[in-house]
């Protein structure tokens, strides 16, 4: 359910609101067969934004706040960038399943002409208990598109996850305190062809860099144990969207 | 007997005449684009920002509770052009604003014709429709009114 409106400001601003609830997307509910596609759990997603527009005639900027809760199976195959599951976890408990989440962004664009900017930042905070697990996310992009024909533009876009865990209650050793620290970059680069308004092809070739960093802190060993996981890959995706 | 040469020359009468000719065919008598919408409507006119809100989707439905139905030209060229020049909006710009509003639930496509006429004749049969036309065709269709007249053609 979704309930949206314009308030104008003058003759050309407007202020936007919406605020919403409903499923909520959380498609990798199973960590044996990966995304379901179907939101397996007994939550809704509670969220809103309010956003500002200035439209100085060839020139836009909207600004705007958002916020969204709703709960994640993120220690079952939800897709946490870290890769901590219950399996990690000494004292799991079906109370970790879902996991509370609150999200916080903003966001800012802006048209000029044939020129767009556009991005984006939300900061995740997980509601874990944070005696066993501590864990947050960033994520973020901005794209920089250019329009060379009424239905051509081109972009280059830059997407960043930033996620952090510190997991304080290892199966091993209840002693032993893990830290991990996820982070992907994704630069992009890409083009759009619109057929009509409702027919859009896409080209895009994005160079995934994943970084995965870990920490183990034990006072069976002298000093913190580090490990290191990297991986980059180049990948080109070729898609075609038609909305009815 | 001198011969009369049937090559008579050009009186600037005739110049006259014949260049008006020319620009009548050349292009429109009114070089202009109108802003029409079906009879139900229930404006008479309106300006340049409420124009711009409609399409844009900030205004989704009439007075009467009659939902705006957005009718767009899908062929490029001038009646096209000069309608979005007017709007201070590039149609890319337009196209993208309608994308995200059908992707976040918020609004509907406009609907688009390929032709000037198939326009007029979806505008004639829907009620609450708003488009754009050359101002030439408007006349002669009793289920149409027009809301601005005078939109100047880009070269």
């Amino acid at each position: 359910m979704q309930v949206y409106g314009v308030l104008p400001l003058g003759s050309r601003h407007a202020i936007d609101y919406a605020a919403f609830l409903g499923n909520s997307p959380n498609i990798r509910s199973n960590r044996n067969l990966g995304p379901t596609g179907v939101d397996t759990t007994r939550s809704v997603m509670a969220g809103g934004r309010l956003g500002v527009r200035f439209d100085f005639g060839g020139t836009e900027i909207k600004l705007g706040v958002s916020a969204a809760n709703d709960r994640v199976n993120y220690l079952r195959g939800a897709g946490n960038l870290v890769g901590i599951n219950e399996d990690d976890i000494d004292r799991f408990d079906e109370s970790l399943t879902l996991v509370p989440r609150t999200r916080l962004g903003g966001d800012l664009a802006v048209y000029v002409g044939r020129a767009y900017l556009e991005s984006e930042v939300i900061f995740a905070f997980f509601g874990v208990d944070k005696e066993i697990l501590d864990l947050n996310r960033t994520f973020g992009y901005a794209t920089l598109g250019y329009y060379l024909a009424d239905r051509l533009d081109i972009y280059v876009s830059y997407w960043i996850t930033d996620e952090d865990a510190r997991l304080a209650d290892h199966p091993t050793d209840p002693l032993t305190t893990l830290t991990q620290h996820a982070s992907l970059d994704i630069p992009t680069v890409g083009a759009r062809y619109s057929f009509n308004n409702r027919v859009v092809a896409k080209a895009q070739v994005a160079y995934v860099d994943l970084r995965k960093r870990e920490t183990l802190d034990s006072p069976w060993f002298t000093g913190p144990t580090a490990a290191r996981e990297d991986q980059r890959f180049t990948v080109l995706a070729l898609g075609v969207s038609v909305f009815f | 007997m001198a011969i009369r040469s049937i090559y008579r020359p050009v009186t600037p009468r005739i110049a006259l005449v014949a260049v008006l000719l020319f620009v009548a065919v050349a292009r429109p008598v009114s070089g202009q684009v109108a802003v029409v919408a079906n009879k139900s409507v229930p404006i008479d006119a309106l300006d340049k920002n409420e124009l711009l809100r409609l399409f844009a989707g900030d205004i989704e439905y009439w007075e009467n509770g009659d939902a705006v139905v957005i009718v767009d030209l899908s062929e490029k060229g001038e009646v096209r052009d000069s309608f979005y020049a007017y709007l201070g909006k590039t149609s890319s710009r337009m196209r993208s604003i309608w994308l995200k509003r059908k992707l976040t639930g918020e609004g509907e496509l406009p609907r688009t014709m390929d032709t000037e006429e198939e326009l007029l004749a979806a505008i004639a049969t829907t009620q609450g429709a708003i488009g754009f036309v050359s101002r030439d065709l408007t006349s002669g269709h009793p289920e149409i009114k027009v809301l601005i007249d005078s939109i100047p053609m880009t070269d």
